[in-house]
């Protein structure tokens, strides 16, 4: 089950997003630019258009997909340590802010 | 760009933008090609007045009809460009009247798809469309005069008219009044 959520999500780390946004931006713009000189110079319309689509498809088959290479740079967090995993267990500072509240009532 | 479905939405929008600037500079090149319409002749050939009922079920009036027949020869290759998806080009007849001074009707037209078909030459070609005046009235008509225009339909952008060559006024004739009025009338 999580593997099928992790599929769906497709989670990429930080470094990735940056290099995914800039890949959209990079690939949509030159296949725009590419598809107006290209139609232009050989003054058919039929260019522009397949050039434009082509473009969008290698950019979404490039930035959708969670490729390794957005997965370089995965954050390692600190181990969580003891005293943390008491103070949530105790459940201390919960409880006492509801006796709290009833005091107020 | 976390998950796959902001990958999407985020590659989709600005999709939309590209495609936004490529079509307006598509549009934009439009101004580029100037209209330069060459035309040769555009004359009345002949026209022939005739009697006959409405075409329309609500009423029975009988009018007078006009049967142009008239020479073209329009080069309209200046037209076609990267972002002509075609041309409609269409041949119209004005004249004066009494009552109802500026009037004009459209008698033929054509679409040009593609730059091969782009010269238009045309001897003694009958009018597509029959007119009839508000009147009713037809017969005597004096300074006919035919106008030949045009309207480019990009790909993108905006449509763009313009007409050109219009003639020496020609005079209706009279009414036939053999039996082909007869005949008009009958149908």
């Amino acid at each position: 089950m999580d593997q099928i959520r992790s599929i769906i999500d497709g989670f990429i780390d930080f470094e990735g997003q940056r290099l995914a946004e800039t890949l959209t931006t990079a690939i949509l713009v030159l296949a725009g630019a590419l598809a107006f000189i290209v139609g232009f110079v050989l003054s058919d319309l039929k260019y522009t258009v397949y050039i434009g689509l082509s473009g969008t498809a290698i950019a979404f088959l490039a930035v959708v997909p969670p490729w390794g290479i957005y997965k370089r740079n995965p954050l390692t967090y600190l181990p969580v340590s003891e005293v943390q995993v008491q103070m949530v267990d105790g459940d201390g500072d919960g409880g006492n802010q509801k006796e709290e509240g009833k005091k107020v009532k | 760009m976390h998950s796959i479905l902001t990958r999407f939405q985020n590659v989709f929008g600005f999709l939309t933008t590209v495609a936004f600037f490529v079509a307006s500079l598509v549009a934009i090149t439009s101004l580029l090609y100037p209209a330069d319409v060459k035309v040769g002749v555009i004359k009345t050939s002949d026209v022939k007045i005739a009697k006959g009922r409405a075409h329309q079920y609500y009423t029975s009036k009988v009018q007078e009809y006009a049967v142009l027949r008239f020479d073209l020869e329009a080069d309209l290759s200046s037209l076609f460009n990267w972002n002509t998806k075609q041309v409609f080009a269409y041949v119209s007849a004005s004249y004066p009247g009494s009552k109802y001074t500026t009037n004009e009707a459209v008698i033929w037209d054509t679409i040009l798809p593609s730059h091969s078909a782009s010269k238009l030459i045309l001897k003694n070609e009958r009018a597509k469309y029959s007119i009839n005046d508000i009147t009713g009235k037809f017969a005597g008509r004096e300074n006919v005069t035919l106008a030949f225009h045009w309207n480019v339909q990009p790909h993108v952008g905006r449509l763009t008219w313009g007409n050109v060559g219009i003639t020496e006024g020609v005079n209706f004739p009279q009414l036939e009044r053999a039996g082909g009025k007869k005949a008009a009338a009958a149908k």
